[in-house]
């Protein structure tokens, strides 16, 4: 695996390196695609997203400020990448957070992993989980679910966080609390029907 | 720490299950739950929510998506090229400080600017007194042309008189005095008839120009004169001698700014160092001259007090050189204007 940095890379592919950029594909394609598919739940569009992402990132290559680290710049393109998607088509009630859904056929890798063990009767509440729990992140505000895929299952550092959203870290800390809880209080309502609100 | 009020969990919690607590911090909050049966059950509520968050598993990576970034970014072309401002150096900043090019240029932008400023003080001012002054030029004439329509409709009401209050040359002096058996009946008092009787608003005889006070509307009828000296700006024609009425030559003056040679008929020849009286204009408008108001209704601006018919001294009686207070104009054509 390449050990150079990304900003040497993108200085490399600049210079006329080839492959260079291919190994910023490479390096950050997987973690990319998971968080666009979460965030637009839908996995055709991340598809097209992310290649729309890294084109954007080729051509504006030149404007990039070396002072600052390339991965909060990745994201920032994505995030807003995504966010002009959402806004253009307006929220989809009909999404997939993994590669099972109704765009698929067959169950997704994971999925398998998971039922190999499992009986008929508990695939389908397994199943029926997933489905809630997707639907419950799509119910989210859009800047809530945005935060809690980049601070819960992205990982990713307050501080880059921060740099993507243009946002203090302070606020960041604040807003995934609000985000979990958030979630917390939806979950609640799905798993004890006598507190959930009447649609 | 504690949590916001829309916050269902410890904000430590949160941090437990997001990863985002540091070894110790993680080991003190697992002991304060084991000590703290509330925070042990958010905790195992918490527990249960994020176990359902982590049951949507990663998403796999579409087969051959790579290849297709690639293959587009590829078609893109090559990035255009930004041009990027060259960022100067301390040392680079410095030189150009203390260059003398740029120094000069300074100074003569400062100088610049310095003149017209000078330039604009110089002309500006002048300019916007100058239109002040002819702006109360304007209103003090037309005070004017307001009392002579007042004159004109008291003496088609008075057997064509101009207003006259009265005079008897034997007790009455126009002059103060302390003379015993005099009285001082100041000229101004034969003009104040036409406000006493309703010809003319008494704001009319305040020249603007003058800083005078009006006379308060509701005084005019209590007096038979001005309260106050500085109630009238305007002279009128000296009413000691022989008395205008519509009859006499229509372009006698008959009022017009105030006698620079007397002070409220005291005479000045000589005490204010007037160098020429013979040419001194009213003081009302900064001795550029004055408007005078002629039995015709007539006013006018004139530089000269040599204003009256066939040129007749404004200001003064002809063949008096001493004014003790009883001379009047001895004819029909001398114009004697006096406050």
């Amino acid at each position: 695996m390449d050990q150079r940095s990304d900003e040497q890379l993108l200085a490399n592919h600049l210079a006329g390196e080839t492959g260079a950029f291919d190994c910023l594909v490479a390096r950050y394609a997987r973690e990319l695609h998971g968080f666009l598919c979460r965030f637009v739940a839908d996995n055709h569009a991340a598809e097209d997203l992310i290649q729309e992402t890294f084109v954007q990132v080729h051509l504006a290559a030149n404007s990039f400020d070396p002072a600052r680290r390339f991965r909060p710049w990745l994201y920032t393109i994505a995030a807003n990448k995504a966010r002009d998607h959402l806004r253009t088509r307006g929220r989809r009630q009909q999404y997939s957070l993994d590669a099972t859904g109704p765009d698929n056929d067959g169950p997704a890798p994971s999925q398998r992993l998971e039922a190999a063990d499992a009986s008929p009767t508990e695939l389908v509440d397994i199943d029926e989980r997933k489905s809630a729990v997707r639907q419950l992140i799509n119910r989210m505000p859009e800047h809530l679910r945005l935060i809690l895929t980049l601070g819960y299952y992205q990982q990713l550092p307050y501080a880059e966080i921060a740099n993507i959203l243009d946002i203090p870290v302070g606020t960041v800390k604040s807003r995934l609390h609000s985000a979990v809880n958030h979630f917390a209080k939806l979950w609640r309502e799905h798993t004890e029907p006598g507190s959930r609100p009447e649609p | 720490m504690t949590s916001s009020p829309d916050s269902e969990f410890d904000p430590k919690l949160l941090d437990l299950h997001l990863g985002r607590l540091s070894g110790p911090e993680r080991a003190a909050l697992e002991q304060r739950i084991k000590n703290d049966p509330a925070l042990a059950s958010q905790n195992e509520a918490l527990a249960a929510m994020f176990a359902a968050l982590n049951s949507v598993p990663e998403p796999e990576l579409p087969q051959g998506l790579t290849e297709r970034i690639s293959a587009r970014v590829a078609a893109a072309g090559p990035p255009p090229r930004v041009v990027r401002p060259a960022r100067k150096t301390t040392a680079q900043l410095a030189e150009l400080e203390d260059a003398p090019l740029i120094r000069m240029r300074s100074f003569r932008e400062i100088a610049a600017v310095a003149a017209m400023v000078v330039l604009a003080v110089g002309l500006g001012v002048p300019s916007m007194l100058h239109m002040r002054e002819r702006g109360q030029r304007i209103a003090c004439s037309q005070n004017l042309a307001n009392i002579g329509r007042g004159m004109q409709a008291y003496a088609l009401a008075n057997n064509s008189s101009l207003p006259f209050a009265g005079w008897n040359g034997n007790i009455n002096s126009w002059r103060p005095t302390d003379e015993p058996g005099l009285r001082v009946l100041p000229n101004r008092r034969h003009a104040y008839a036409l406000s006493r009787y309703g010809y003319v608003p008494v704001r009319f005889f305040v020249c603007p120009s003058t800083g005078g006070l009006p006379m308060p509307e509701d005084q005019v009828r209590k007096h038979n004169d001005f309260l106050e000296s500085r109630n009238v700006s305007y002279a009128y024609q000296n009413m000691a001698g022989m008395r205008p009425s519509l009859r006499d030559n229509p372009d006698l003056p008959v009022f017009g700014d105030d006698n620079p040679l007397f002070d409220n008929g005291w005479p000045l020849f000589g005490s204010l160092g007037l160098s020429d009286p013979a040419n001194a204009n009213s003081r009302a408008h900064g001795g550029a001259g004055q408007n005078i108001l002629t039995i015709r209704g007539n006013v006018r601006w004139t530089t000269t007090p040599n204003a009256g018919i066939n040129n007749d001294n404004i200001w003064t009686l002809d063949g008096v050189d001493k004014y003790t207070g009883r001379e009047g104009p001895q004819s029909s054509t001398d114009s004697h204007l006096l406050k």
